[in-house]
C-alpha cells in the first residue's frame, strides 16, 4: 500500500504562489479557510541576507494530533486512510475548533462562512459544479474545520482507475499545487517506495520534517535552504 | 552497608510521598462538562483554566514569532502574538509527545 507524501524544496521555491492559487481554484477556496499558504521570511545579516519561501499545507502526519483530539472528544470527524491521507468529514464536524488548537502547524482552518472565489461575480470554475455533485471534500459547510486533502479527489480517482503509478506524474492524478510549480520545487508520490522519485529526492537532498519536537511525524518533507527554520 | 542504603532509599521514598500527594490534592477535582468549544467560556478554556489552573498569560503571551505556522491571511511578516494566538510549544509542557493510552495529556503525537 502506498503512503503518499510531498517534498518541498525551499532552495528552488521563488515564492510565486502558483501553488497557493492552484489550490484555491481546485479546492473551492474560501477566504476564511486557506488550505495552502506561502510564508516568507528573511535570514542572515547584512550584507548576506536572503529570503526563505516556505509553503504550508497539511502535513498529513503519521500521528495526527488533530485526529487524536477529535477522537478523544468522541466526534471522530477526522480520519487517516490507508494511503496516509488525513481527511475531515464535514458532516460529522461540530466546529469545536479543537483540531485547530492542537495542530502545531496551524493547519485546520475554521470556515466561518462559505464564500465564492470572486465575490459578486457569480460561480467561477469548479464552483459551477452543483453542491450535491461535488466531491465530499468540496461539499464545504460553514462553521466546520477544513484543510488540505492532498487533493484526495484526484488520488481517489487514480486508485479507482488503477493508475496509482501515475500519481505525481499525470495531471488528473496529481495534487493541483504540485502540478503548477514552475521551478519544480514540489514533488508528490509514494514515500514507502524507495525507488519513487520523491523518496530518492528526499534522501538525496537530506530533506527533513518540520517541528519534529511535537512527535507528529509529518508526511511532508522540506529541503531547507541555508538558514531556513525547521 | 547494603542494608543501610536500602533503608535510606526507602525512608526517602516514604518521606517524599506526602509531598506528591499534597501537590496532587492542590488541583481541584472537578468535572468539566459541556459541548467541546474553543470559546472563552467554553470547555477547552474551562479545562485549562479551572481544572489545570493555568493563567491566561501562560498560553497567550508574547513570544518569539512562530514563523512556520499556516495562517488565515498571507501577511508579511506573520504576527504570532496577536490576540487568540498561542505558541504551541508551550503545550508541550504537559502534552508530551508519545502515546499514553487514555492518559490525561495523551493527544500530542498519538
Amino acid at each position: 500500500m502506498a503512503k503518499f507524501g510531498r517534498l518541498i524544496d525551499t532552495k528552488r521555491c521563488m515564492g510565486c504562489r502558483s501553488c497557493v492559487a492552484a489550490c484555491a481554484v481546485e479546492n473551492h477556496f474560501t477566504p476564511d479557510a486557506q488550505w495552502n499558504a506561502m510564508i516568507e521570511y528573511e535570514v542572515g545579516t547584512y550584507p548576506e541576507v536572503h529570503k526563505i519561501y516556505n509553503t504550508m499545507n497539511c502535513m498529513h502526519c503519521e500521528k495526527p494530533s488533530c485526529k487524536a483530539v477529535c477522537d478523544k472528544i468522541g466526534v471522530k470527524a477526522i480520519s487517516k486512510n490507508e494511503y496516509g491521507v488525513v481527511l475531515i468529514d464535514y458532516k460529522k464536524c461540530i466546529g469545536c475548533g479543537y483540531c485547530a488548537a492542537v495542530c502545531p502547524y496551524g493547519v485546520p482552518q475554521m470556515n466561518t462562512e462559505v464564500k465564492p472565489l470572486y465575490p459578486g461575480k457569480g460561480a467561477q470554475g469548479m464552483e459551477t459544479i452543483a453542491y450535491a455533485d461535488r466531491h465530499p471534500t468540496h461539499q464545504k459547510k460553514a462553521k466546520t474545520a477544513e484543510k488540505c486533502t492532498f487533493c484526495w479527489h484526484k488520488l481517489e480517482k487514480a486508485i479507482k482507475d488503477g493508475k496509482t503509478d501515475r500519481i505525481g506524474k499525470d495531471q488528473d492524478y496529481t495534487p493541483a499545487c504540485d502540478l503548477v510549480c514552475p521551478t519544480q520545487a514540489r514533488w508528490f508520490g509514494d514515500l514507502d517506495d524507495p525507488k519513487s522519485e520523491i523518496a530518492m529526492r528526499i534522501k538525496a537532498t537530506n530533506a527533513v520534517q518540520l517541528k519534529t519536537q511535537f512527535g507528529n511525524s509529518p508526511q511532508v518533507f522540506y529541503t531547507l535552504d541555508k538558514g531556513a527554520q525547521s | 552497608m547494603k542494608a543501610l542504603i536500602t533503608s535510606l532509599a526507602l525512608g526517602l521514598a516514604i518521606a517524599m510521598t506526602p509531598a506528591y500527594g499534597a501537590d496532587a490534592a492542590a488541583k481541584p477535582k472537578m468535572k468539566i462538562t459541556g459541548k467541546p468549544s474553543m470559546a472563552v467560556e467554553g470547555r477547552f478554556h474551562k479545562l485549562h483554566k479551572l481544572q489545570e489552573q493555568l493563567d491566561c498569560k501562560d498560553c497567550h503571551k508574547k513570544v518569539q514569532k512562530d514563523i512556520l505556522y499556516l495562517r488565515k491571511d498571507d501577511r508579511m511578516p506573520p504576527k504570532m502574538d496577536e490576540v487568540g494566538q498561542s505558541d504551541r510549544k508551550g503545550c508541550l509542557t504537559c502534552h508530551v509527545p508519545g502515546y499514553v493510552p487514555d492518559g490525561p495529556h495523551s493527544f500530542w503525537g498519538v
